[in-house]
């Protein structure tokens, strides 16, 4: 009852938005595994209002340690991504799009490695809501990504900020993505503005 | 005595404490964490600041998120239990900006400037000097406020920053 009364969201537009979060993260997966050669699995997304001081605590707490490439969205459904990957994550995964022996990148420091990481978020993104596009045929712009590692509570402050001004809690459509055999993790949350909510809402028929 | 209370102080979140416990906040990004102190009565307060003014809000519900509502909630929290406001010394930590765009800057990405500008502003409201800072910057930072000792450390992902304290300086 809790989530559903904070959002002022129904059970049945939480489960909307969960649809609409499986169906962008099974696309995303799909070039992700095309882009790696291999198997990806995606757990099915969680989908909540999460009230802002505790959505750090999602990817682990306010201090882990992560690379976080963040994209606005324009069109039809304004919002923020924010894509999340622990810090090993990301070098794993610099090393597998690279076809380097893993374990090789140490950091993510450079400009090539920042924009490896920066070109595949860009790929998930696109696949991710090219998908909500078809299926809400509403049109969903994403801006040229922007990079930064960091505490993810710092990284999320940034983000939840602008959204702050109008809710209390924020609706995270996360994603988990995981390699067999490695360790990859990423989260990707999906933050749409208070009013782009209702957009996407009616779309739905929900 | 009780073993120090450790009390976490999240995103638009505020806490007071008296003589003994540690307060923090981790993982601080556009978002200002004012500390503040009165070292007779060893009152401390502290807030996290999400966004500048509450102006623009459909719902202030959470007086905590703006620098306008949070800073003199704190203050009026911090005088209830005994604290004086003219004895109250601020540090405030924060305000960097994380993401940086390509040649624009847009006011959105602004928002720990004008975090850290509004602070200041409210704070010279209520006359309290700021006798430290650790600001700007594009680095996430997390800080801790020894409440019995009135000392303040700040670090990042790479270690300690910073350390201030409000002992001796609070002579007003």
């Amino acid at each position: 009852m809790m989530a559903a009364d904070m959002s002022g969201l129904s059970y049945l537009q939480l489960d909307a938005l969960r649809e609409i979060g499986t169906i962008g993260a099974g696309h995303a997966a799909t070039a992700l595994s095309q882009l790696l050669h291999t198997r990806v699995n995606m757990l099915v997304p969680r989908v909540s209002a999460v009230p802002l001081h505790e959505v750090p605590y999602l990817v682990g707490g306010p201090e882990t340690p992560v690379v976080g490439v963040f994209l606005k969205l324009f069109g039809d459904v304004p919002g923020n991504v924010l894509f999340l990957l622990p810090k090993d994550s990301s070098e794993t995964l610099v090393d597998l799009v690279t076809g380097q022996p893993v374990g090789t990148t140490r950091n993510i420091d450079d400009e090539f490695e920042q924009s490896v990481i920066k070109e595949i978020v860009n790929i998930l993104t696109s696949a991710h809501l090219n998908a909500l596009t078809m299926m809400l045929k509403l049109v969903m712009l994403p801006s040229v990504p922007a990079l930064a590692q960091d505490m993810a509570g710092a990284l999320l402050n940034a983000v939840l900020a602008e959204f702050g001004e109008a809710a209390d809690c924020a609706i995270v459509v996360e994603t988990k993505f995981s390699l067999p055999f490695r360790d990859i993790i990423g989260y990707f949350f999906l933050i749409p503005h208070p009013d782009a909510l209702a957009t996407m809402m009616q779309a739905l028929g929900v | 005595m009780e073993p120090s209370v450790k009390v976490g102080v999240g995103m638009s979140e505020m806490a007071v404490l008296q003589d003994s416990g540690v307060l923090c906040s981790l993982g601080l990004g556009s978002c200002v964490a004012v500390c503040l102190y009165d070292l007779s009565t060893k009152i401390a307060g502290m807030s996290h600041i999400m966004l500048p003014d509450s102006e623009h809000s459909l719902d202030p519900g959470n007086k905590g998120k703006f620098a306008d509502l949070a800073i003199p909630l704190l203050i009026s929290k911090m005088t209830e239990m005994g604290a004086d406001v003219e004895r109250l010394a601020a540090i405030i930590i924060g305000g960097a900006e994380m993401f940086s765009f390509p040649g624009k800057t847009n006011s959105m990405l602004k928002i720990g400037e004008r975090n850290i500008a509004a602070a200041k502003e409210h704070l010279e409201q209520f006359k309290i000097p700021i006798i430290g800072e650790s600001i700007a910057g594009k680095q996430g930072k997390s800080v801790s406020f020894n409440v019995n000792t009135g000392i303040i450390q700040v670090r990042t992902l790479m270690g300690g920053l910073a350390e201030f304290s409000f002992a001796g300086c609070c002579d007003r």
